[in-house]
């Protein structure tokens, strides 16, 4: 699960302190977000960035959100939103071209998280970025199919689908990587 | 074997995970005052003063398709002063799980307009095409949305932190100057098929926007449609320009400028239309149906017909990424690796390679109606730029270098 924390409380009424309530909801959710955020992007320094921007947008929606039981799921959303931004930016090379620093999977990350998993990861990070969210929210945040599908805004039909769809695809890119 | 791949996941996702420790510290949300040396930026407290669609580094995303393109430079076109060229990597690997990409011949420039540096805060940058090539500002990024005469339809970005970031759409010329017709959101742009006007999303006061379309010659606002934050303008052709009102749900609209847009149902695939043909590739798609019994995902290729609903020519099913060439003939898909296929005939071409060597979505660069050119950095730290024939089946390398340390480039625009 996220790390991190607890489930963050309500947001409070409109006209009420909302810098406050953010802090608090940023100091219990940033490590776990910029780990989501990592796990799409490969690297920590574009993740936290993708993570200040997410708590931006959340900050100016902050009034829209009416039921509290949903924040941490908005959370989730705006952060996956920022980061496939960040993956689209990235892909036409608008912005510095590669990763900023090494990728997670790169072959010098090799000695940190071992080959197994650099394997994986490159191969994970291959898939689209939908396919992606749906692994990393099902085998890291182990979310149930109506999280996930609340967070991406699907059905839970598509959930179940984009998963084996994606699990499938992975595979075979693993097997076909070796 | 789906549950040790599972275990295999899990495992590596965590890993990766733990690179961030639980006492990690993070910035500050509210700064007391901005900092120019932290490499983080305040974008919450930029965000505050800003236009919310500005302030979201508005990087855009070019659509721009192709039909016929005026020369970059002629005896009539204005030059710029003269710039060294900058030699990109055509370096030997031998990293075994990449030996079908190591085995690839190295073959000529990219014949795109695209963008070369000395290094990655953009140095020594230039925007080259043809042999042509125009000097830009240190720090300054342009990518080609597709060519204009004696010039490029561009995005050009200056500065590095998101808080800096400056995204403008305008022509760049051939004595280097550029025209700007203003701030862009991230959301696509495209000529129209003659080339004479450029459709984009602008930002509007409130957080809102809008689908314009602009004189490329002069400028000048020609038209206008309401737009939303979440829009984004997906090509031209014949029937009009194409947006998503709302991208992440498909919503489709064509415009004819000066007319109210139509709705078209695309069944939750993303749609991209093409300058070059009225055939446009329905990709990205959602979901498989509300009861699970609908065909598989799949990649086709529609027409518009008189009724403004789209009917498939051909399709191709068990994935959900692909490309149609510019003269909407040849259908390129990542089904288990990446294959091509005629539209027509759905006969497939002898291009069929490895997903790990190529990828491809609707976004994808072709040279011209056989080639592909294809930039990635395949999950490592080594960044290649590859060419493929998607009817004889033939790669080679443009480019091939580490990431790091490498002349940044060539960055590839639309023609």
């Amino acid at each position: 699960m996220l790390s991190g924390g607890s489930r963050p409380e309500a947001p409070p009424a409109p006209d009420t302190d909302r810098e406050a309530a953010i802090t608090r909801l940023y100091r219990e959710q940033w490590a776990g977000m910029v780990r989501l955020s990592l796990l799409m992007l490969g690297d920590r320094p574009s993740a936290e960035d993708a993570v200040q921007e997410a708590f931006a947008a959340m900050y100016r929606s902050w009034d829209k959100i009416k039921d509290g039981t949903r924040v941490e799921a908005y959370l989730r959303s705006a952060v996956l939103n920022t980061s496939r931004s960040v993956l689209r930016r990235r892909k036409l090379a608008l912005l510095h071209r590669g990763q900023p620093e090494p990728a997670v999977w790169s072959a010098e990350s090799a000695a940190m998280i071992g080959e197994d998993r650099r394997e994986v990861l490159a191969a994970l990070a291959t898939l689209p970025a939908r396919r992606r969210e749906v692994l990393v929210m099902r085998f890291y945040l182990q979310l149930s199919d109506a999280d996930i599908a609340q967070t991406l805004g699907i059905s839970e039909v598509s959930v179940r689908s984009t998963t084996s769809r994606a699990l499938k695809s992975l595979g075979h890119k693993l097997k076909e990587d070796r | 074997m789906t549950k040790r791949l599972e275990e295999r996941l899990s495992d590596a996702l965590d890993a990766a995970a733990r690179t961030v420790p639980d006492n990690a510290v993070p910035p500050e949300l509210f700064p007391a005052a901005p900092s120019a040396e932290r490499r983080w930026v305040p974008v919450l407290a930029v965000g505050l003063a800003m236009a919310a669609v500005v302030i979201a580094v508005a990087i855009p995303i070019a659509i721009s398709r192709n039909k016929s393109a005026p020369p970059p430079a002629s005896v009539l076109c204005p030059t710029a002063p003269a710039v060294d060229a900058l030699q990109y990597e055509r370096r030997e690997y031998t990293d075994p799980n990449y030996a079908e990409l190591n085995k690839l011949p190295f073959g000529a420039a990219p014949k795109v307009p695209f963008m070369m540096a000395k290094d990655v805060d953009l140095n020594g940058g230039y925007l080259e095409d043809r042999g042509v090539r125009v000097p830009l500002q240190a720090g300054q990024q342009v990518f080609s949305i597709g060519r204009v005469e004696c010039g490029w339809a561009v995005y050009r970005q200056s500065g590095k932190a998101s808080s800096q970031v400056t995204a403008e759409i305008g022509v760049l010329t051939t004595d280097g100057k550029f025209r700007s017709f203003g701030p862009v959101t991230d959301d696509g742009a495209s000529l129209s098929p003659d080339g004479s006007q450029l459709a984009y999303v602008a930002p509007a006061s409130r957080g809102k926007a809008e689908v314009v379309t602009v004189s490329v010659a002069t400028g000048k606002r020609l038209a206008a449609t309401p737009a939303g934050a979440n829009s984004e303008v997906v090509g031209w052709n014949g029937h009009g320009v194409w947006f998503l009102l709302d991208r992440d749900k498909y919503l489709t609209k064509v415009w004819r400028p000066g007319a109210t847009p139509i709705t078209v149902d695309t069944d939750k695939h993303q749609l991209t239309a093409y300058r070059g043909t009225d055939r446009m590739l329905l990709s990205d798609q959602e979901a498989p149906g509300n009861n699970g019994n609908a065909p598989g995902l799949c990649v086709r290729v529609a027409t518009l017909d008189t009724a403004n609903k789209l009917k498939t020519i051909q399709g191709k099913c068990g994935g959900t990424a692909g490309t149609l060439s510019p003269d909407g003939k040849v259908l390129v898909v990542d089904i288990d690796g990446i294959h091509g296929y005629l539209v027509d005939s759905g006969e497939p071409t002898r291009f069929n390679v490895s997903s790990m060597l190529v990828s491809v979505d609707n976004e994808a660069i072709w040279e011209d109606p056989t080639h592909l050119l294809n930039s990635a950095g395949l999950g490592t730290d080594r960044m290649v730029t590859i060419r493929c024939d998607v009817l004889n089946g033939t790669c080679e390398r443009i480019q091939d270098s580490p990431q790091e340390g490498a002349p940044a480039g060539p960055d590839l625009g639309f023609p």
